[in-house]
């Protein structure tokens, strides 16, 4: 039976393949050729008979779970060890070696990336999270990154009363600023 | 479009419909802007409407298509949160009761869409409008 087009009622249907690009965080974007339905009447591309996507579905993710070993190797390389990642998450010990070799779930990837994305959260943990390790995650993380990515960084703390008022200033010099509001505010 | 009251639909019957293969299809060019947004394929999409959970969701109109080959059917297009943006969403139900989702972008006016000062050069793609 042929496909019909779910967008004009066309019979004019083929499968082709197509070349997509899917961003896989801290690594370079995936290329995957997935096949894909094309209807030749009215232009539209996607997956008419909901089949197609499964397969596409599969390859990004392994996709992704590829990235694992490498998001384990930075760690190593700024000096983190496989057995204190392990020890601060509460992990079994050497969960991460099935993790090396993609045995890795969607939850402990995510959970790897955000170790990935901040090692000082794994300080955190390993203080089970008591308030002393969260308050100095977040006064000094922010310092840390404008230390890192601004010209001329500079810090002020303002008490007024009851309330610290503490200030960030510096040259930007990532585009990171794009995408964030002029003023952010938060409480511990 | 022509524009007119609305909603026309009942939004839990799309949520429902997502959930039943063969019943809602994403346009390309929805697909595409929903990447933008972490949802990689069709599937995808569909799987996150089944859930039905839109957070501060507003109408925000509702029309009839103007073209080929569902002119004069009824769309309906609503905004809503998801974490710390906001989604512009437009879907209508063709005559044979398949539903199709036609936009899933950042809002494109309003006070959730980007503000004209991250995006400087839109201000004069609209001043040579």
């Amino acid at each position: 039976m042929s496909t019909m087009c779910p967008f004009c009622d066309s019979k004019n249907v083929e499968i082709i393949e197509v070349s997509e690009r899917f961003p896989i965080p801290f690594c370079d974007d995936a290329i995957i050729t997935h096949k894909t339905f094309r209807c030749n009447s009215c232009e539209e591309e996607g997956d008419f008979d909901h089949t197609l996507d499964k397969e596409l579905t599969k390859t990004i993710d392994d996709a992704n779970i590829a990235s694992a070993p490498m998001l384990l190797d930075g760690l190593s390389k700024i000096g983190i060890t496989m057995t204190y990642l392990e020890k601060a998450l509460r992990l079994p010990f050497r969960t991460t070696a099935r993790w090396k070799k993609g045995n890795i779930s969607h939850a402990a990837l995510a959970l790897l990336r955000f170790v990935h994305f901040s090692p000082a959260l794994l300080h955190v943990a390993d203080n089970n999270f008591s308030r002393e390790a969260v308050d100095c995650y977040q006064i000094f993380h922010p310092l840390e990154y404008f230390t890192k990515n601004t010209r001329n960084p500079g810090l002020s703390v303002t008490i007024e009363g009851e309330q610290v008022g503490v200030k960030f200033t510096g040259n930007v010099s990532s585009n990171a600023t794009s995408s964030l509001k002029q003023e952010v505010k938060w409480i511990s | 479009m022509g524009k007119s009251q609305g909603p026309f639909y009942n939004l839990s019957d799309l949520v429902r419909d997502c959930s039943l293969p063969g019943l809602v299809f994403v346009r390309k060019p929805a697909r595409e802007d929903a990447k933008l947004f972490g949802f990689d394929t069709q599937a995808r999409i569909l799987e996150f409407f089944s859930i039905g959970e839109f957070n501060d969701l507003k109408h925000q109109n509702s029309g009839t298509i103007d073209h080929d080959p569902d002119k004069g059917a009824c769309f309906d297009a609503y905004i809503f949160n998801l974490g710390q943006k906001t989604i512009y969403c437009a879907f209508y139900k063709r005559h044979n009761g398949i539903w199709v989702i036609k936009s899933f972008h950042i809002p494109n006016f309003g006070e959730n869409s980007i503000p004209l000062s991250h995006t400087p050069f839109e201000i004069l793609e609209r001043l040579k409008k």
